[in-house]
């Protein structure tokens, strides 16, 4: 017999007192109606597990921390808890409490005992399923206006990247069914996403016409998926792992870190932290956790991959301070703590310093919200001692090195290893500046990772240092304020799937025709290349079968080359049916990565590749091509919206769901 | 209502305190600004912000204050210390859930023991802080609106304290052909010729484009002789503007004012021994006026743009002997645009309806222009409209049509040198259905010069510009939807002209409807197409602000218009980013939006809810006759306006007859003080229904009302309407009823109330 009130589950109340009715006053001999009053129950809780096996003193007093974390949450408890009393389950549903005293059950022994009370507090019943539906409150703030602040807080207004499209995401909690627009009564189309660590799948709003700021969402949704999909965060009681020989989820399966790990889940900031440790967010489908035995101290973030969590990497953060020469890793945790905290939004906060430079002290910020795919970074540079601000770099190191890697940055070079006679990135900085994102496409892996920026006058590098976020020199992105002066840095993570066709060598798709020939050729991945002589377009040099990818938009790229002497020009033409053409001309004797543009691509289509050259002579050599995934919203209703462009519009709104609920109608 | 309202508000507030900033990004009135976003905390023993509030009014400023306790903020600072109240330069952003509620200026602050409360009111209290010096208005009410949201702004002051000059301010200039004089400062400024020599000081360049400036100066001592003027005012790449100061006989100098090719005549002022002279050089928009010692010693239409314009000081000596100017302090004042500097610039059109404008014609004002000639730098200037400066009175009459008037009968003005203004308002149906444009035109000869103003009247927005004697013709000037906002209505215009020894004839007023044909408010058919003298049933004689402004302070200047012809106007909130901080000042013809939300008593969670109602019925100001009293001398011989309004209906059911008094003073129009009566009683024959409550009014998109399907976000601003359903005091509407005032008050948790005193108040029936 439980009272769970969102995620907190206590024993039944020692009393429950439901008050019915609303007040009515006296005027006169006259009853006449007095104002109405929210239903103001009565109850008095125990710190007091439910299962006796469990019901340890440390339980206990941890049951108190976490109590006191809720109810000292105030905008969390303004919008609503959702209780489970299951005693009663007529009494069920939305209330918010007010204030309360917490009581030493025999007077003395609180600390010893554990036995907590926290008594007679009046609980608001504001609303039952069945009086009510459980709704969200809209915060779509669009960025690019220069009007709202594009940073945790509120420091940072401007118009960078205001000529880009960008697109609000609202997020719904799973299970929901009948999503409506309240303000319009107009039904709403809401997607469902892939499914999360507690098997739940949120359903995502994303209709610019439909997602205005301060709508209200209405929907139904059954009890039991109150509290799934949501963001979990977790003070780790020094337990950091590794747990068994997987990533943190031995045995493979939906593990609860809180019985499992030992960590104890957090609802708002007043809470003991654990000294020298971040707390870990998590939402379904991604985890965001403090690592410092690999190298550098830094974060790294795993993804939920159906039936494990599976690390993607880690986030190294340094200080940026080009004037005065300093670039110390914020490498030296002085505290942490949980900023905000809702079921659909956490917000860590954690100050760094530098063993390396005295002059550091950084405020970093971690955001999670429901249904984003990674988590937001957010670094804000101590001052130079100078006053003058300074900047931050962002290292994302992979754990291992794929088959292959690209860093791919629209608008600039394609960034790659391998078939270029090395292992790994050999390093170079391109500015981001035509759109707000760079990407790397890992061959072979489950997921691609993608960083969306809110600022313009960023650089994304390749590197492949020794000692980052690993001990070895595996490839890294880095995003930097290389100008050091920016006084923030904002990079948000997401990870989309990643399919075999995203990456595709070009001998393993030479078509029949009789101009191309399969060569060997050290410079190209995998040691061979297709070459065509041809020089109109005749046949296609590369011709696949179906394909696995996705029904979306993806920035093509291909790996060509024309062979000596350099009298020639070539071309290629990429193209599948009528859902994907580009063209693109070259004239590079070594291999250069050519940009074929934005093209979509339908599911399971078809890619071919018509090369030409203008002198028979002068071959033309293609190597391999790349698809990265910039648009999932191929088929409606299957859409993932987990691409890199998909990520980039949506880190241009401030996007943000508020608990509330609508009554019926 | 489609569906019910959401019921729990988790909303934040938070506060953003705006402040000069070496390294802010955004300037306003020439200061740099930035932000200090302003610790809030969700804790239950935070240090920071405890509550707040702010009020929002149609026709009047709003306020806004917030309590801190008297600690130490969470981000380290004393809220005690953290705020300046003084000289406007500091504000606030009040945000809920992020969106901009209120822009407020700090204006008070008040540490107690336990406490620091912050008090002030919203960017259009500034305007109590400006006054109209001397202003012969005669404009569209939005254009004196717009004129009163500007502020003066000190671009160049200096007391030449110490005794250096200056080098921020000054660059020096000596010699040239003339040989070099010498400067001293010893608290003031001494420009000194010796002999043939030229000294002068020059500020550094100055960028405003404003058009109203002026330049003021004490000049402590001087000596001279004829052969060299001193100067004081602007000097441009293209002109100048300047004050010239000789000495031709003891105790006295004579000024002139020189504007580029036009010279005043020179005025001996007499001076008093020991006592400096006060010069004011002043430049507004149209006119360039100069004072000694308060003394109009030059009035002159200004020439065209200034560029490169700098503040000047100097002296010249032609010829051997010496001459000295001691100038104590100078400032160099411009009127930059404030709470109007958006692209948002109000409705063109005037409120109301076609009756509320009586057609017949405009209003002619004539003016013998002998003394003047034929120089249009000084024709209809505004001395013309005071007689006190010895011209000779203008003589005023309705003119149903322009078409080539001559001189008005019975009028003691010469058939020839004169000129004329024609003014009111002409009816311009933009909506009505293929129309898809309306031309008006002027006509004139070649000895007449014309202007023409239709909805902006400002100087420098006519659109036709014949200012030049020398060419008969005419000039049409398409005006449609595009240009004038596209609402049916009456809109303001002006007409000028002036008439040389040769002509005895003013310009013809013509009007075209394009494509398609319309009716106007006096029955006038105007066919599609066709082109006709403007009929005197388009044409009405009200719609301008024909009035004179001395000591009106800016912020009356802005309420006093609206009220007086029906503009709604509020200030609308604009964050620091927005580029028109702190916000807009804008007249409309109607403020906010009318939606379907209606507010009923709070029994379920299915309705708008509103609490706390009381519905007072008011008849102390009830009346069943009024009586008005216009502009003029209340001699009781008819010098002043008089008139009356009776409601026979009204008279008949009451126990006497009710009587009430109308003070206009402002008016000097028979026709518009009657109108004023009119509608006063319309208003005052039934009870004043005073509705107030508390909504919980969270902002929502709603649809319009009548419902059209449209949705628009409904932010509870002042102006907004709802309709209110609560017959437990027997209020049932059926039309919407706007909010006058509306005042939320928050803690950093989000708002904890709203209400609406007296926000929903109308006449009953």
């Amino acid at each position: 017999m439980t009272w769970t009130v969102e995620r907190l589950t206590l024993d039944s109340p020692l009393t429950f007192q439901e008050q019915i009715g609303d007040p009515v006053s006296d005027f006169g001999g006259t009853a006449v109606p007095a104002p109405r009053q929210a239903l103001r129950h009565s109850v008095s809780l125990l710190t007091v597990n439910a299962v006796t096996a469990t019901d340890t003193v440390a339980a206990r007093l941890t049951l108190r921390r976490q109590l006191r974390s809720l109810m000292n949450n105030s905008p969390y408890k303004i919008g609503g808890f959702y209780v489970v009393y299951s005693d009663d389950a007529e009494n069920s549903g939305w209330y918010v409490p007010d204030m309360g005293q917490m009581v030493d059950l025999d007077g003395s022994s609180g600390l010893a005992t554990g036995m907590w009370k926290l008594e007679n507090v009046v609980w608001r019943k504001v609303g039952t399923r069945r009086t009510h539906r459980r709704a969200v409150l809209t915060y779509t703030k669009d960025l690019r206006t220069g009007l709202y602040p594009r940073d945790y807080y509120r420091q940072k207004y401007s118009t960078d990247w205001s000529a880009l499209t960008a697109a609000p995401y609202i997020y719904l909690p799973p299970a929901s069914t009948d999503p409506l627009v309240n303000d319009s009564g107009l039904p709403a189309v809401a997607t469902a996403m892939p499914a999360g660590w507690d098997g739940s799948a949120n359903a995502l709003i994303t209709s610019p016409g439909t997602v205005l700021d301060q709508t209200t969402f209405s929907f139904e949704e059954p009890e039991a998926s109150q509290n799934l999909g949501g963001v979990i965060a977790y003070d780790r009681q020094g337990f950091v792992g590794p747990f068994g020989s997987g990533v943190y989820d031995t045995p493979a399966g939906l593990i609860n870190p809180q019985t499992a790990y030992g960590w104890d889940e957090v609802y708002g900031s007043d809470f003991p932290f654990t000294a020298a440790d971040v707390p870990v967010i998590q939402n379904a489908l991604c985890r965001c956790r403090y690592e410092t035995l690999t190298a550098r101290p830094g974060f790294k973030v795993d993804v939920w991959t159906g039936t494990t969590w599976a690390e993607q990497g880690k986030m190294v953060l340094q200080h940026h301070n080009v004037s005065a020469g300093l670039s110390g890793f914020l490498d030296t945790l002085q505290s942490a703590t949980v900023l905000e905290y809702t079921q659909h939004r956490a917000v860590i906060g954690a100050i760094f310093t530098s063993s390396s430079d005295t002059t550091v002290r950084d405020r970093v910020v971690i955001t999670l919200e429901r249904g984003w795919t990674g988590p937001r970074f957010e670094v804000y540079p101590s001052p130079q001692t100078s006053g003058s601000v300074a900047g931050s770099k962002a290292w994302w190191q992979l754990p291992s090195n794929p088959t292959n890697s690209t860093l791919y940055t629209p608008g600039t070079v394609v960034e790659a290893t391998a078939g270029e006679g090395i292992t790994a990135f050999a390093g170079s900085s391109h500015t981001i500046g035509t759109e707000n994102w760079c990407s790397l496409l890992l061959q072979g892996n489950a997921y691609n990772p993608s960083f969306a920026i809110v600022q313009a006058g960023l650089t994304a590098t390749s590197a492949s240092n020794g000692g980052i976020g690993y001990a070895g020199g595996n490839n890294t992105a880095i995003i930097d304020d290389a100008s050091g002066n920016l006084g923030y840095l904002s990079v948000q993570l997401g990870f989309s799937l990643c399919v075999s066709s995203q990456t595709i060598e070009a001998e393993s798709i030479k078509s029949t025709s009789a101009t191309a020939t399969i060569i060997s050729d050290a410079a190209a991945s995998g040691g061979q290349a297709v070459k065509d002589t041809q020089t109109t377009g005749v046949a296609n040099t590369l011709l696949s079968g179906a394909t696995n990818l996705r029904a979306g938009a993806y920035r093509a790229v291909v790996r060509i080359k024309i062979t000596t002497p350099a009298s020639g020009f070539a071309s290629a033409s990429l193209n599948s049916g009528a859902n994907l053409v580009t063209t693109g001309g070259f004239a590079n004797t070594a291999y250069v990565w050519l940009d074929m543009g934005l093209a979509t691509s339908g599911a399971a289509s078809p890619v071919n590749l018509l090369a030409t050259t203008t002198n028979s002579s002068d071959p033309v050599v293609v190597d391999r091509l790349e698809f990265i995934k910039a648009q999932d919203r191929g088929v409606a209703g299957t859409e993932t919206f987990d691409g890199t462009q998909d990520l980039a519009q949506s880190v241009l709104y401030d996007s943000r769901i508020l608990s509330t609920i609508v009554a019926r109608s | 209502m489609t569906n019910p309202p959401a019921r729990l508000d988790p909303r934040t507030y938070s506060f953003r305190h705006i402040k000069p900033s070496a390294t802010g990004a955004v300037t306003v009135l020439g200061r740099t600004f930035g932000f200090e976003e302003l610790p809030t905390s969700a804790l239950p023993s935070s240090p920071d912000m405890v509550s707040g509030q702010w009020t929002g009014r149609l026709q009047d400023a709003g306020d806004w204050q917030a309590a801190f306790p008297n600690a130490m903020s969470s981000d380290g600072q004393l809220w005690r210390n953290r705020f300046s109240e003084s000289g406007r330069l500091e504000w606030v952003e009040i945000r809920a859930g992020g969106e901009l509620e209120m822009v407020g200026c700090i204006e008070t602050q008040t540490p107690n023991m336990n406490s620091v409360t912050v008090t002030g009111h919203d960017a259009w209290w500034c305007l109590k802080s400006q006054y109209e010096r001397d202003w012969q208005c005669l404009q569209a009410p939005r254009d004196v609106i717009e004129r009163a949201t500007r502020v003066a702004v000190p671009t160049v002051a200096d007391n030449f304290a110490g005794t250096t000059l200056n080098g921020a301010i000054w660059t020096a200039t000596s010699g040239g052909v003339h040989g070099p004089g010498t400067i001293v400062v010893n608290n003031g400024v001494t420009l000194t010729c010796n002999g043939n020599s030229f000294v002068e000081i020059a500020s550094p360049v100055i960028t405003s484009s404003a058009t109203k400036w002026s330049v003021s100066a004490t000049i402590a001592a001087y000596s001279a002789s004829a052969t060299g003027p001193a100067t004081i005012g602007i000097g441009a790449a293209n002109m100048d503007i300047l004050l010239e100061i000789s000495t031709t006989a003891a105790a006295t100098v004579n000024v002139q004012m020189q504007d580029s090719g036009y010279l005043s005549p020179s005025i001996p002022v007499k001076l008093s021994a020991g006592v400096p002279i006060q010069v004011l050089l002043e430049r507004d928009g149209r006119w360039l006026r100069a004072f000694v010692n308060s003394q109009l010693v030059g009035i002159a239409q200004a020439a065209g743009t200034i560029t490169g314009q700098q503040v000047v000081i100097s002296n010249l000596l032609t010829v051997a002997g010496t001459s000295a100017i001691t100038v104590s302090n100078i400032l160099f004042r411009t009127w930059e645009p404030f709470l109007m500097r958006g692209t948002d610039k109000g409705d063109y059109v005037l409120p109301g309806v076609a009756a509320t404008y009586p057609n017949g014609g405009l209003h002619g004002r004539y003016y013998n222009d002998l003394d003047s000639g034929s120089n249009l730098a000084l024709v209809l200037n505004p001395s013309k409209d005071n007689p006190a400066t010895g011209q000779t009175a203008p003589w005023d009459q309705v003119d149903p049509i322009l078409l080539a008037n001559a001189v008005p009968a019975g009028s003691p003005l010469a058939s020839t040198n004169w000129s004329a203004k024609w003014f009111g308002a002409i009816w311009l149906p933009f909506a009505t259905a293929g129309l898809t444009g309306i031309a008006v035109a002027l006509s004139w000869n070649a000895s007449t010069a014309v202007r023409l103003w239709v909805g902006n009247t400002a100087f420098g927005t006519q659109i036709i510009d014949q200012w030049a004697f020398g060419s008969a013709n005419n000039q049409f000037v398409s005006l449609s939807a595009a240009n004038l906002q596209g609402a049916s209505g009456w809109y303001p215009i002006v007409v000028e002209s002036a008439s040389n020894a040769s002509s005895t004839t003013g310009p013809r007023l013509v009007i075209q409807p394009l494509g398609a044909g319309y009716t106007d408010p006096g029955g006038t058919v105007l066919a599609a197409n066709a082109v006709i003298t403007c009929p005197a049933t388009s044409l009405s004689p009200l719609g301008c602000v024909d009035e004179r402004y001395q000591g009106s302070a800016y912020f009356d200047m802005v309420q006093q218009t609206a009220n007086a012809f029906g503009h709604q106007i509020t200030l609308e909130p604009m964050s620091l980013e927005s580029g028109v901080f702190p916000g807009q000042l804008c007249p409309r013809v109607r403020e906010g939006h009318d939606t379907e939300i209606i507010l009923e008593q709070d029994t379920s969670d299915r309705v708008e809810p509103i609490i706390n109602y009381s519905n007072g019925l008011d008849s102390t100001d009830q009346a069943s006759s009024l009586q008005g009293a216009g502009a003029g001398i209340a001699d009781g011989t008819g010098s002043q306006l008089q008139a009356e309004a009776v409601s026979t209906t009204a008279m008949q059911s009451f126990l006497f007859d009710m009587q009430g008094w109308v003070d206009a003073s402002d008016v000097a129009y028979e026709q518009l003080l009657a109108q004023r009566v009119v509608s006063q009683l319309a208003l005052q024959t039934t009870s004043l229904q005073n509705l107030t409550g508390d909504p919980r009014a969270m902002e929502r998109y709603a649809d319009t009302f009548p419902l059209t399907g449209v949705l628009a976000k409904m932010r509870w601003r002042p102006g907004d309407g709802v309709r209110v359903w609560l017959p437990d005091v027997n209020v049932m509407d059926t039309q919407t009823r706007q909010l006058a005032q509306i005042t939320r008050q928050f803690g950093p948790l989000g708002r904890t109330s709203t209400s609406i005193t007296p926000g929903l108040s109308m006449r009953k029936g």
